[in-house]
């Protein structure tokens, strides 16, 4: 069996250009509700880049560089447009039963996007090094440990949080995002209710 | 030649069979909303700013409100509530009966003590073994403290505890009664001392990473220092919630848009039938975890993933749909 035969034909039958770079859309895809996703995309595109400057930055320099600081407000800004468009995404979805005619797994990996999300948000919050990032490291700690978590992940270490914030957790969130989005123009928008 | 129309797939053309199209640009709408929230956040971000508070230190408790300073400092050595590791358990404490659970369920305990601390050796006898170094004056005291009792060490502690409340602060310096506190109050007044020198966290830091200092990447010691003091809790209820703690992360500090999409886990820690528990943090995992599976798993619960159909809000959605093509297109498999 040759694979790289199987995956063009895969390619081929089921995920043609046209699906991929669509130049046509059934006509009901028609309300700004389906601009929700792609905004919290490139939402996230915002984040990231502000975030590689953060990172590459340091706290020092977001800390006391007018530039630097300007960056940090973006990136902050950033994450509320991420959270506010997601949410938004998820509410119109839910009340277009999105997951219909086969469509289970495109929910399921959104909704572990959102849970992944909140986790790099709670990340995020500790790292930036403030009275926040403090206050939520020392509350937050509780239910962490409560629930055993605190034995692996430890809101007070900064070198832990960091790997998590920049490296791992964005690139599952990536990943999935990466089969969000193949799902979603494989199959197609989800057709409306037959009532 | 490349061919204008090409065809979709397979299961994009059984959903779209019989349906009308219209013409589409992806990436011209994608550019579209990239500048849109792009626009949105630079302009959010240069009028508004972020908020950056800054972190309190031992430093500015020291020197702002030593008395309180202290009450934590005799406190961990006495290991009643200021001290934020006395009586806390897994993973810091070897005592599993103090772990939070639900029933024989306490997850606490499965990995046990990962991150051991000795409050009074880590947070207090540790540091003071630093300054007596650099004061040798210190070290009788501590000496002294170390070799006697531990009943002894309570009856100290506790009548200097208790002599801090009728403190007074002059200069900087706090003035306590004439007693019986045996090595403690010099002890506490070179503990001050560190404090506001502004070494105590360097202290603690070097306390925790041993060999491989100055590297450290950890901080747990030095924010559980003051974790459960009075100054901590003030500078939370007066910058964060206007009265409230526990909205810690939804409401940011100042006028700032906190994790507002939180407010459901947080909302659990206002209900006085979990908040009083002294398992609360467990008990809203444990309803966060069920609310997360379910919203997951929504597309395959029964009744539940059929909601939407019985709301209807998908018309004002599709509101043209059905005005205009509903009743003219072949039903999907039809």
């Amino acid at each position: 069996m040759n694979l790289t035969t199987q995956a063009q034909r895969y390619l081929r039958l089921d995920l043609t250009i046209e699906d991929a770079l669509p130049t046509r859309m059934p006509v009901y895809v028609n309300s700004v509700a389906y601009l929700f996703g792609a905004a919290t995309m490139m939402a996230l595109v915002m984040i990231v880049a502000s975030g590689l400057a953060l990172a590459l930055g340091g706290p020092t320099w977001y800390h006391t560089n007018r530039v630097g600081h300007f960056f940090n407000s973006v990136h902050f800004w950033s994450v509320q447009l991420f959270f506010l468009a997601m949410i938004l995404h998820f509410t119109t979805k839910f009340f277009l039963g999105a997951w219909r005619d086969g469509r289970w797994l495109t929910w399921m990996v959104g909704a572990i996007m959102l849970g992944i999300g909140v986790f790099t948000g709670l990340t995020g919050f500790l790292l930036q090094s403030s009275w926040d990032s403090q206050w939520i490291a020392t509350q937050a700690k509780d239910a962490m440990n409560a629930a055993g978590i605190g034995a692996v992940f430890n809101t007070m270490d900064a070198g832990q949080v960091l790997t998590l914030h920049v490296a791992a957790l964005p690139v599952a969130l990536l990943a999935f995002l990466a089969l969000h989005i193949f799902l979603i123009r494989r199959d197609s928008p989800v057709r409306p209710y037959e009532d | 030649m490349i061919d204008e129309h090409i065809p979709n797939g397979r299961r994009a053309q059984e959903n779209l069979r019989g349906v009308p199209m219209k013409h589409y640009d992806l990436l011209r709408e994608g550019i579209f909303v990239f500048v849109v929230v792009a626009i949105v956040a630079i302009v959010l971000a240069a009028v508004y700013g972020s908020p950056d508070y800054p972190t309190i230190t031992a430093q500015s408790v020291a020197n702002d409100q030593p008395v309180a300073f202290l009450k934590t400092t005799t406190g961990i050595l006495l290991g009643n509530d200021l001290s934020a590791v006395a009586d806390y358990g897994p993973p810091y404490t070897n005592d599993p009966s103090a772990a939070q659970h639900l029933g024989p369920i306490a997850p606490a305990n499965w990995l046990g003590v990962t991150d051991p601390i000795d409050p009074a050796q880590d947070f207090v006898l540790g540091p003071l073994a630093r300054v007596a170094k650099i004061n040798w004056l210190y070290a009788a005291p501590l000496k002294e403290f170390k070799a006697a009792p531990a009943a002894q060490q309570q009856t100290w502690l506790t009548n200097y505890d208790k002599a801090l409340d009728k403190a007074t602060v002059s200069g900087g310096q706090v003035q306590v009664p004439p007693g019986d506190y045996g090595p403690v109050a010099p002890l506490m007044t070179a503990m001050l001392s560190l404090g506001q020198s502004g070494m105590l966290e360097g202290a603690l830091a070097a306390e925790q990473n041993g060999s491989y200092y100055p590297y450290s990447f950890d901080f747990t010691r030095q924010l559980l220092y003051f974790a459960n003091a009075s100054p901590y809790m003030d500078t939370a209820t007066r910058l964060v919630q206007q009265g409230n703690p526990q909205w810690g992360i939804v409401h940011e500090t100042g006028r700032y848009p906190g994790a507002w999409w939180l407010a459901p886990y947080q909302f659990l820690y206002e209900l006085p039938q979990i908040a009083d528990q002294d398992s609360a943090d467990l008990i809203v995992v444990a309803i966060m975890t069920v609310f997360f599976a379910l919203i997951v798993f929504l597309p395959l619960i029964p009744l539940l993933n059929r909601l939407p159909h019985v709301l209807k809000v998908y018309r004002l959605i599709w509101w043209d749909w059905y005005r205009d093509h509903a009743g003219n297109v072949p039903r999907r498999g039809g």
